[in-house]
């Protein structure tokens, strides 16, 4: 191999890792994770003793034997408070609003790096102290909060910038923190379906059928189907097929937008019929923010045009 | 952006895919033990992981590790509803007073996303299995301070089945199938 193709190879490398690009779409994954943080906790708010507290369904005995030494809990916190007569009900209520203040503050970009920390750690200290009843949202909301304390998440919306004289220089970031969340979800999807792929359920139709109708995620009537079973297999088919072929298309030009609003898509059906909408929103933000920069760069551009030209209707008037 | 720092940015992109491979094809491998799920893949399917297990890594044990997978949140795969949609286990408690008065009631959570929890939290009881008895035990005693003139106190567990498509039936309810019980008595003086 010549130097010249060397040196050819390494400049597309670099292109593809190092871009320098606006990356206005990492403050909307800032700002979406922070509010969908806020809901997913605010939709607990009346079971939090029952999952989070010592006296709640998995006493505190049982979780210490589960969890291993490093993993975050509330129970870390609780055990200092207790000595200056703070309650465990108490610290779990209060570590509730902090964590709702933190992730307020987060969304609207103060102090972004230490706010986005801080929510990270209290999100851990939750779901650590609640590990056993964790499922796929949780984790995917933990990577989500790990990505936002390391990528450069305050530079655009946010108070952080507003408060700046100068403005922070957009030559300064790269499409690396979009390609490393695009490469996670790639693995996401790519295992997801390969591991479906060698059953035989989602196949013949029966996985489609299950996940609609077991009564834990039973959200509507779709008995009906049983009578179109080939409805069911071309589903299944389907969510192979996106799944499974996720890395493959969505980097291509041509189909990523097929791709791309075919996943939303399976994630809609999932909250909508499964009732996983948590699993289904916190998704749905990874790929928007992941795959939908350029359609949400036009719609800002759009939307800046816009407000422009309403200024300036509005001088003209004056 | 310096030289070396696009090389530690890319060092930090490949090893954390590494972790992300790893975990997923530890728990394939996890798929590929369990004899009820085995009987769930395909023919091929079935030659290809007994054929590939002895090959498929476990999830990393140095410690270092294990502490950054679990803050990344990617200490577990993403083989989400394979090789099938598993069925839920399900938990009643059957709640006595010493009248012999009884009452039967599902875990009381006040939040379709606590209730939706609750059923991980059970569909992880049959995989616990050194501490099934404890951990029925402490639903016991939850449920036993929301309804505190009750001393006795069973847990049934298990499973409504739901019939291949071919064989439902819309008239018939789905069946419930008792697989555990554990029966508690609690002496309040």
């Amino acid at each position: 191999m010549t130097n010249s193709s060397l040196t050819k190879y390494f400049t597309l490398l670099d292109n593809f890792f190092f871009m320098p690009v606006s990356n206005k779409i990492l403050a909307f994954f800032r700002i979406a994770v922070a509010i969908f943080c806020i809901f997913q906790i605010g939709s607990l708010y009346p079971d939090l003793l029952n999952l989070f507290g010592e006296q709640g369904f998995v006493r505190r005995e049982i979780l210490e034997v589960l969890l291993e030494d490093y993993m975050p809990r509330i129970h870390w916190l609780s055990d200092q408070l207790i000595l200056i007569g703070i309650s465990e009900v108490t610290t779990v209520f209060g570590l509730f609003y902090a964590y709702i203040l933190v992730l307020g503050l987060m969304a609207i970009g103060f102090k972004t790096r230490c706010f986005s920390i801080l929510a990270w750690f209290i999100h851990l200290l939750f779901f650590g102290s609640g590990d056993i009843f964790m499922y796929g949202a949780d984790y995917v909301t933990t990577s989500c909060l790990f990505y936002c304390m390391l990528m450069p998440v305050g530079n655009h919306f946010s108070l952080d910038n507003l408060l700046k004289k100068k403005q922070l220089n957009a030559k300064l970031n790269t499409i690396f923190p979009i390609r490393l969340l695009q490469f996670h979800l790639c693995l996401i999807y790519f295992f997801g379906g390969t591991s479906k792929m060698i059953g035989v359920h989602w196949w013949n139709g029966e996985g489609i059928w299950r996940a609609m109708m077991l009564p834990d995620f039973y959200q509507f009537d779709m008995s009906w189907l049983a009578n179109y079973p080939m409805v069911l297999m071309v589903m299944g088919w389907t969510v192979l097929l996106f799944e499974v072929g996720y890395p493959f298309f969505i980097f291509y030009r041509k189909t990523r937008a097929i791709w791309l609003f075919g996943i939303i898509g399976m994630h809609i059906g999932i909250g909508l019929f499964m009732g996983l909408y948590q699993f289904a929103t916190i998704m749905i933000i990874m790929n928007i923010t992941a795959f939908g920069s350029e359609y949400f760069e036009k719609w800002s551009c759009f939307f800046s045009e816009l407000s422009s030209n309403f200024y300036y209707k509005k001088q003209m008037a004056a | 952006m310096t030289i070396f720092k696009k090389i530690i940015c890319l060092a930090f992109l490949f090893s954390h895919c590494v972790l992300i491979i790893i975990a997923n094809l530890s728990e394939i491998k996890g798929l590929g033990q369990d004899e009820e799920t085995i009987q769930q893949f395909s023919l091929v399917g079935q030659k290809m992981i007994i054929n590939t297990k002895g090959y498929l890594p476990n999830n990393p044990k140095a410690l270092m590790t294990k502490i950054y997978t679990h803050f990344a949140g990617i200490n577990t795969g993403y083989c989400f509803f394979s090789p099938n949609v598993p069925t839920p286990s399900k938990v009643v408690f059957e709640l006595s007073d010493s009248y012999n008065n009884t009452l039967t009631q599902a875990p009381i959570l006040h939040t379709k996303a606590g209730r939706l929890r609750f059923t991980v939290n059970t569909s992880l009881f049959k995989s616990l299995k050194e501490i099934r008895e404890l951990l029925a035990f402490s639903w016991a005693i939850r449920m036993l301070e929301y309804n505190p003139d009750y001393n006795q106190i069973s847990v049934v567990v298990g499973a409504n089945t739901l019939p291949a498509i071919a064989k439902y039936d819309r008239a018939v309810p789905l069946p419930f199938t008792e697989t555990e019980r554990y029966e508690f008595e609690l002496n309040r003086e």
